[in-house]
């Protein structure tokens, strides 16, 4: 059994390395849409999560608001997002504000024009990367799962790629799987499933088909039980992880045709 | 990013290395054939001798694999040997420079009457060959043929000693479109005992030819092990990852393989690996198609009648047809040839044939725009 | 004189520094961050800075996001 695991070169111990960092986790957290936000270290805990997002706003004047940092322990690796940015420039600024803020070098890009369908503009976050990138930061790009895209987000130095299941929030699956799939065989860099997942059996689907880790917000956060649904994907995640690493096994095979092909070899 | 192919078949060699003594099971073949995505494990699971129960389903899912991508349909080319002067000593090969044979190389004149005999059978896509001479043969002859030839070619190929990047820039600019180079084989030690002298002794540098080549712009390259010479197994393992790491670095490149076995020759080389069977043939030509559903995949008339068309629905894309290894032939009387050709048949006959067999002889189907003289002026 | 803070037009009566104004509009948490006319102000600057007419402020905070 054990040349399966030495084929998938990281035999003994499975560790996904971003920016220099190794995470024993496949599994990042949102942590947007909670309830109530004493929620998040309890679903952080039942997810086993080591990386967290979280979002950058205008303080609201009126209103009292307690940071997201006050709920996260300081061993989690904090990935900011850009949302809100509708160019690549605002999604510098914001990248820079939030590293100002204290949340690390770790940036989550989404630049996001289409209002209605909360698709990725995926030039403008080439551009942003690229900007990112050369300024030290860990980058992560939101994407819509585009190989060109993607090969050019390799050339200007990002971390891993983010391509969309499906439109954020929408809890539909993985239908951009195809597209996926191509990016897990020809792209060097951690494929990272952001959005659209809305079950723990598709974040497994894509922990089977190679992902490297997926990112999960809605599905766990708008659950009746969040902790609960925390832990289920945690336990999705590891098994289409070991899944994958195990090598799906040989499926029936259809009736043979009726005048062979290699017959001539007698 | 900028590693080339000779690290990475390193790093591939070593990460398996644990396995050099294992024999391989059905079961390892099966789950080969279950994955979605062949890895360079797998690739040997295929190549070996566990995989021969497996053949036949191997072989439909290959055909398969190749109408939907493909269709129906087979491109013909010719070749047109240019030279035979040769600096290199290459056992296998009657060009070797210790052979006494009668050496030739066309004049432009010349160059120019063979082509219009070979556009004369209505095949558009030219294959031109040398041997290696610099002297002889150099790139600016090679690039005065391309000139002579583009005005009555569609597509022009060629097949020679391995050039630098710019030569060929220049080259492509001058209207060449596809590299087809061989490593021969991927075993540096076999390759250095069957290379004894000449510039070709160069493993490295010629195994980085082809990346040469697609950084150059050229939009076609075609890779191969002659098989036989090493242990085919290991060279068509070699072949296949060599492919798909110029597929992954390249991807405006397209990528083809050739499946040249060793054949006889003046100079009667036997190598030590012992000969390729028809059925390694199959194995190689299958275990390529499934690793590389969209490579083309050439077979030459180095192979015999009966069994070419038994080969063809196996993954076979480009046959040559009416092909002369001679120095010249077409118009005129040719010289000594390269190796033996078991494929007389004429261009017509050729064509008949895969009509009669279902698919479509497809002369032309793709015009490069490039050089002077070409459709586009 | 007036200054823009978070896209809306604000009047502000007398000198302030951005460290006091801050304090007075209770805005001044350890996690406030703030860019001041396009660039982002670290808090060291913050008791530096004069608040002057057509100034343009962002107060931003770390939230719940995905």
């Amino acid at each position: 059994m054990d040349k399966k695991l030495a084929r998938l070169n990281n035999s003994a111990e499975d560790v996904l390395e971003i920016g220099g960092v190794k995470l024993g986790s496949r599994l990042f957290v949102g942590t947007g849409k909670f309830a109530a936000q004493a929620l998040i270290p309890e679903v952080i805990k039942a997810a086993a999560a080591e990386v967290v997002t979280m979002a950058l706003r205008r303080v609201d004047w009126h209103n009292p608001q307690e940071n997201i940092l006050n709920y996260l322990t300081d061993d989690l690796v904090l990935l900011p997002n850009t949302s809100g940015a509708r160019t690549a420039e605002e999604a510098v600024r914001i990248a820079r504000l939030a590293r100002s803020a204290g949340c690390g070098d770790w940036v989550k890009i989404e630049v996001i024009r289409d209002q209605h369908y909360l698709l990725p503009d995926n030039f403008e976050t080439v551009k942003a990367t690229e900007i990112l990138a050369q300024e030290g930061f860990t980058v992560l790009p939101y994407m819509s799962p585009d190989l060109s895209t993607a090969r050019k987000l390799v050339e200007v130095g990002a971390a891993a790629v983010m391509p969309l299941g499906a439109p954020i929030g929408s809890n539909r699956g993985l239908k951009t799987r195809e597209l996926i799939k191509i990016l897990i065989e020809e792209i060097p860099l951690p494929v990272i499933v952001d959005a659209g997942i809305g079950r723990p059996s598709e974040a497994a689907e894509a922990m089977e088909m190679g992902a490297a880790a997926v990112l999960v917000n809605t599905a766990i956060a708008t659950a009746e039980d969040p902790v609960v649904m925390g832990r289920a994907f945690k336990l999705a995640v590891e098994a289409g992880r070991l899944a994958h690493l195990a090598g799906p096994g040989a499926r029936s095979e259809r009736a043979q045709a009726s005048s062979p092909l290699t017959g001539f070899l007698g | 990013m900028v590693s080339m192919f000779y690290d990475f078949l390193l790093a591939q060699r070593q990460q398996l290395k644990a396995y050099e003594e294992y024999t391989f099971q059905e079961s390892d073949v099966r789950q080969a054939l279950a994955r979605e995505q062949l890895d360079a494990f797998d690739l040997k699971a295929l190549l070996s001798p566990a995989a021969l129960p497996l053949l036949e389903e191997m072989a439909e899912r290959a055909r398969s694999l190749t109408v939907r991508n493909f269709g129906r349909t087979i491109s013909l080319f010719a070749p047109l040997y240019l030279a035979n002067y040769c600096t290199n000593r290459c056992l296998y090969c009657s060009f070797n420079h210790n052979n006494e044979i009668e050496r030739r190389k066309l004049s432009l004149e010349e160059v120019e009457l063979e082509g219009q005999a070979i556009a004369a059978t209505g095949l558009a896509h030219l294959l031109l060959l040398t041997g290696e001479s610099r002297r002889h043969s150099g790139p600016d002859y090679i690039q005065a043929c391309v000139e002579r030839l583009r005005p009555s070619f569609a597509s022009l190929g060629i097949e020679i000693y391995p050039l630098a990047e710019e030569e060929y820039r220049q080259l492509y600019e001058s209207g060449v479109d596809s590299l087809t180079l061989f490593q021969e084989t991927y075993d540096e030690n076999v390759y250095a005992s069957v290379h004894p002298a000449g510039p070709k002794r160069d493993y490295r540098w010629r195994l980085e030819t082809p990346e040469r080549a697609c950084r150059a712009g050229i939009p076609g390259v075609n890779l191969g092990a002659l098989l036989g010479l090493g242990d085919w197994r290991e060279d068509a393992w070699a072949t296949a990852l060599h492919a798909r790491y110029l597929q992954k670095h390249y991807p405006d490149v397209e990528i083809a393989l050739s499946i040249p076995r060793l054949r006889p020759h003046v100079g009667g080389f036997q190598p030590q690996a012992g000969p390729v069977t028809d059925a390694a043939l199959v194995q190689i030509i299958l275990v390529y198609r499934l690793y590389l559903p969209r490579a083309g995949i050439t077979l030459s008339t180095r192979e015999s009648p009966s069994l070419r068309e038994a080969l063809l629905p196996l993954g076979i894309t480009k046959m040559s047809a009416g092909s002369l290894t001679s120095v010249g032939g077409y118009a005129s009387e040719g010289g000594s040839t390269q190796f033996e050709i078991a494929d007389e048949r004429s261009v017509p006959e050729i064509a008949a044939m895969l009509r009669s067999r279902g698919y479509q002889p497809v002369f032309c189907d793709w015009i490069n725009l490039k050089g002077k003289g070409s459709v586009a002026g | 004189m007036n200054i823009r803070v978070n896209g809306r037009s604000v009047e502000i009566e007398g000198e302030f520094t951005l460290q006091m104004w801050l304090e007075v509009q209770r805005k001044d948490k350890p996690w406030t961050v703030v860019e001041y006319n396009g660039e982002v102000l670290k808090r060291e600057q913050w008791p530096k800075t004069l608040l002057r007419e057509g100034d343009t402020l962002e107060v931003l905070v770390l939230l719940g996001g995905g």
